[in-house]
């Protein structure tokens, strides 16, 4: 069965080689460039398999959005979060709040494939 | 308080003189064996004993206390604090700087050196943590990074695009590699700007920064002004200042934003320097043990004032102890800071959470002392209490202003019960104690 995954990315070039790639692998892939409206998009298209996720975006961060995730019915939902601030502090703040796993960019393409793969568990 | 080589001084005159110690000491009116003492800068000699001497061996009080070898001394016992499993006995960096003066001015160099590597360590890494302008662009730069080599690893890998996918990905390379450059170039020219001087400023609060310490955050104008205006209605005298203000602000470099920060600061001074007059508040601090909280009901005041008036008695004619001063509100934010030469208070924020200037946050209005030790070794004592901004009025939310006096160790007039000294550091970024149970971020020195 297709594992679905949202992106939630504002840089659109980032974002649309993230649809790209993961399109060719044979996931079904949302994009959402607005932290303000990720949560909308969990509840209007999911059920979603995991969620890639990006720290500093328009409207609500991303720290912010996996805080709502972790309280709410997503417990569970593996979420990769990718930032372009590798500090220490970031990552542990991201643990904290419970992400799955977490990427500092500039990422590879076979090693954001590899994590989505490995989170969606196909 | 440390002592000058005054005794040396009175030992060479006396020698190169003729005298015996016995014939100066009476010719002064004191006992040989306290003028032995003297002499081995064991015993300060000031006041009327100094003039004796001076008139016996035909010189001046100046000629035998002179500032600079206090200074050389005063940077040797700082020197000597950063080893606190160094023991000394009395007197020994007096001998030094005495018997060996080239070794003296050796040492005291060196430290100084490393004190200044010590503030630009802390100056640029205050500017990578906190400096908005060169995060905002390393995080662009990165993205967009990220977003090259996302497409070009596409276009190299993947051999069964459309073309209309190929047109995509190969744009997308095009328009971020402009992108990066333009980051790049501004990126570029802000480095050169700002060059690798820690001390050029480059934001409003580090001009003021530098406007403060070039001054020792001391302004005599302002205090001369305000000792001849004791007599006349409040009111008129701000005004009179707020015009002495005005020529100092029109005569210096140019503060661009920091101007309005600038007056700010300087309108506060001045009207500390009228409620508390700077030589009859010396007098009341020395004859008041240095207690703030006296100080304060003296000259109906509140601590606040008292400690930035006590942080104000940095100059060289002043027997005072060097006090550092450090202001935040509730978020941490620094308000005004006057750090000492090894008490490095940060710009931004971030500061070592296991101050108590922090801790008076939890307990209004109540003065708490601290006994606080650098990972250097050296010790110091910090007051702190925090207050309610002045001006607030009923009904207006509760903003809290805490501040810290600190003072070395080596330098301390408060006469404090003996406690155990807390491990605390500047900021976690450039703290090198292990094991502390408040890190809040890993640091540069691990």
């Amino acid at each position: 069965m297709t594992k679905r995954v949202l992106i939630v990315e504002d840089e659109p070039n980032i974002a649309e080689s993230l649809r790209f790639l993961m399109t060719h692998a044979g996931f079904d892939v949302i994009l959402e460039p607005d932290g303000g409206r990720a949560l909308d998009q969990l509840a209007d298209k999911g059920p979603f398999d995991a969620v890639v996720l990006d720290i500093m975006l328009p409207n609500r961060s991303g720290f912010d959005i996996l805080r709502d995730l972790r309280s709410g019915a997503h417990a569970n939902l593996p979420v990769l979060m990718l930032s372009a601030k590798g500090q220490k502090q970031d990552r542990e703040t991201a643990q904290d709040l419970g992400v799955t796993r977490f990427m500092t960019k500039p990422f590879s393409n076979a090693e954001v494939i590899e994590a989505v793969t490995e989170l969606c568990g196909s | 308080m440390v002592r000058t080589l005054t005794g040396s001084r009175i030992r060479k005159a006396r020698k190169s003189d003729g005298w015996t110690q016995t014939a100066l000491a009476s010719a002064a009116g004191i006992s040989p064996s306290y003028l032995n003492l003297i002499e081995h800068n064991r015993r300060a000699a000031t006041g009327d004993v100094l003039t004796a001497l001076a008139s016996a061996l035909g010189t001046t009080t100046e000629t035998l206390s002179r500032d600079g070898d206090s200074q050389l001394i005063s940077t040797l016992h700082e020197a000597a604090a950063r080893l606190p499993d160094l023991t000394l006995s009395p007197g020994t960096l007096e001998d030094l700087a005495s018997r060996n003066p080239e070794m003296a001015e050796l040492l005291a160099s060196t430290f100084q050196r490393l004190r200044e590597v010590e503030g630009t360590v802390t100056a640029l890494s205050d500017r990578l943590t906190h400096d908005p302008y060169l995060s905002e662009n390393v995080h662009g730069m990165l993205s967009t990074i990220t977003a090259i080599r996302s497409s070009a690893s596409i276009l190299h890998q993947m051999h069964d695009l459309t073309p209309e996918q190929d047109n995509r990905f190969r744009r997308s390379v095009h328009e971020e590699s402009l992108r990066l450059s333009s980051v790049a170039e501004g990126l570029a020219e802000y480095l050169s700007r700002s060059g690798v001087d820690p001390d050029k400023a480059l934001t409003p609060e580090e001009t003021l920064d530098r406007f403060l310490t070039r001054r020792n955050w001391v302004f005599d104008a302002l205090d001369q002004e305000a000792a001849t205006l004791a007599d006349i209605p409040r009111a008129i005298a701000r005004s009179r200042l707020s015009e002495v203000i005005s020529e100092m602000l029109g005569d210096t470099d140019d503060l661009g934003p920091a101007q309005t920060m600038a007056r700010d600061w300087l309108d506060q001074y001045a009207s500390d320097a009228l409620t508390m007059p700077l030589r009859p508040f010396h007098q009341s601090a020395k004859d008041a043990a240095w207690d703030p909280p006296t100080l304060a009901r003296t000259y109906q005041t509140d601590l606040h004032a008292v400690f930035r008036r006590l942080a104000s008695l940095r100059r060289s004619w002043i027997d005072a102890p060097a006090f550092g001063l450090f202001l935040t509100n509730a978020s941490g934010y620094p308000l005004r800071r006057q750090p000492l030469p090894s008490f490095a208070l940060p710009r931004h924020g971030n500061a070592c959470p296991l101050w108590p200037v922090f801790e008076a946050l939890s307990a209004p209005t109540r003065l708490i002392s601290a006994q606080l030790r650098l990972e250097h070794g050296e010790g110091f004592t910090a007051l702190a209490v925090a207050l309610p901004r002045p001006g607030a009025t009923l009904g207006q939310t509760p903003d809290l202003l805490s501040a810290m006096l600190i003072v070395s160790d080596n330098d301390s007039p408060f006469a404090l019960p003996a406690s155990p000294h807390r491990p605390v550091g500047p900021s976690c970024r450039i703290c090198a104690q292990t094991d502390c149970p408040a890190r809040a971020e890993a640091s540069l020195l691990a």
